[in-house]
């Protein structure tokens, strides 16, 4: 039986006719096509500057879903006792590569962070944006340091990292 | 039934759809860029139904010019109209890259005009504190391959 575009299915006209279930097998391929919009993926999100080991107790968590050519992502690190960041400034693997915009390409935002220094406890955000002009890699701006909040998150800022904190984000965005 | 197959993958192709949206800065009631010169001036929205998702990027270049004022920006699509004044519903989050240091300062994006028509930036450095909106000044005096972006998940009215 021929399919649209998404997936939807209807009899050729020289078919025989079955209404009862040539409407069935549509019916359930419009079903199939909507489910597709609403399923999460899982993601493990991968560092290539940041928390790469989470240590005992730690984890680390993401998902993903995909609307045609729009991407909204979710993540929570926590980490656990003998966690290890590597590098300085975070950088963070997308799941799906982002739209890329012309001049540099870089610095389109994607969405926010949240980082919880879980030992007083205090709450720090700011914006994800676009590092690499290929549109595969994120970096959290809006980190504050001495009171400015302008600095890449990284292994000192906005605060030094220890067991327990959290780094999470959300993001909304066009793919490549 | 081929028709019918068809009509629910047009509906289908309609929510996947991105249409291209060219920012722009509503400066008779506050400011923006009014010459993005040799930079590039770029967005683009979809719409699920009342739901819109939006994205810019603002990339200056020789010869760029700002107007004076608090940043406005125009949504592509009308937001929902809130009860009270209206005013500074979060739609969304924006970052400004300061190109020659670099820094990187974010912030909120919250409607400005009652209408829902359009939106200023909050949580904005004004030198003391992440309070004001972004301006001609703030948080950066804005120079050659500074940028200025952001995205919007948002209610259409």
């Amino acid at each position: 039986m021929p399919t649209t575009g998404h997936g939807v299915a209807y009899p050729v006209a020289s078919a025989t006719v079955d209404p009862r279930l040539d409407f069935e097998t549509f019916a359930t391929s419009v079903e199939t096509a909507l489910d597709a919009y609403e399923t999460y993926t899982s993601w493990t999100p991968v560092f290539v500057a940041g928390p790469t080991t989470l240590g005992t107790g730690g984890v680390a968590e993401g998902f993903y879903q995909q609307l045609g050519k729009w991407v909204r992502a979710e993540f929570r690190v926590e980490l656990g006792t003998g966690f290890a960041v590597t590098g300085t400034t975070f950088d963070l693997t997308l799941p799906v590569a982002a739209y890329i915009f012309g001049g540099a390409a870089i610095w389109s935002t994607l969405g926010r962070w949240m980082a919880r220094d879980d030992s007083v406890p205090r709450h720090y955000s700011g914006s994800i944006g676009v590092s690499l002009a290929a549109g595969t890699r994120c970096s959290f701006g809006g980190a504050v340091s001495a009171n400015i909040s302008r600095q890449l998150v990284s292994n000192t800022v906005p605060f030094t990292l220890a067991a327990g904190d959290i780094f999470s984000g959300a993001l909304s965005y066009r793919a490549a | 039934m081929q028709n019918l197959a068809d009509s629910v993958e047009t509906a289908l192709d309609t929510y996947e759809t991105f249409t291209s949206w060219t920012p722009a800065w509503d400066t008779s009631s506050g400011g923006g860029f009014t010459s993005v010169g040799a930079g590039t001036n770029e967005g683009f929205y979809m719409r699920i139904g009342k739901f819109v998702h939006a994205e810019f990027r603002v990339e200056l270049g020789a010869g760029f010019a700002t107007d004076s004022g608090t940043f406005i920006l125009t949504l592509p699509i009308a937001a929902y109209v809130w009860g009270g004044s209206t005013i500074q519903a979060t739609l969304g989050t924006w970052t400004a890259r300061n190109n020659s240091d670099p820094f990187h300062w974010a912030g909120s994006l919250g409607l400005w005009s009652a209408a829902g028509v359009s939106v200023s930036f909050g949580g904005s450095y004004d030198g003391t504190a992440s309070r004001s909106r972004i301006d001609s000044n703030d948080p950066i005096v804005w120079a050659n391959n500074d940028v200025l972006s952001g995205v919007l998940d948002y209610r259409g009215v």
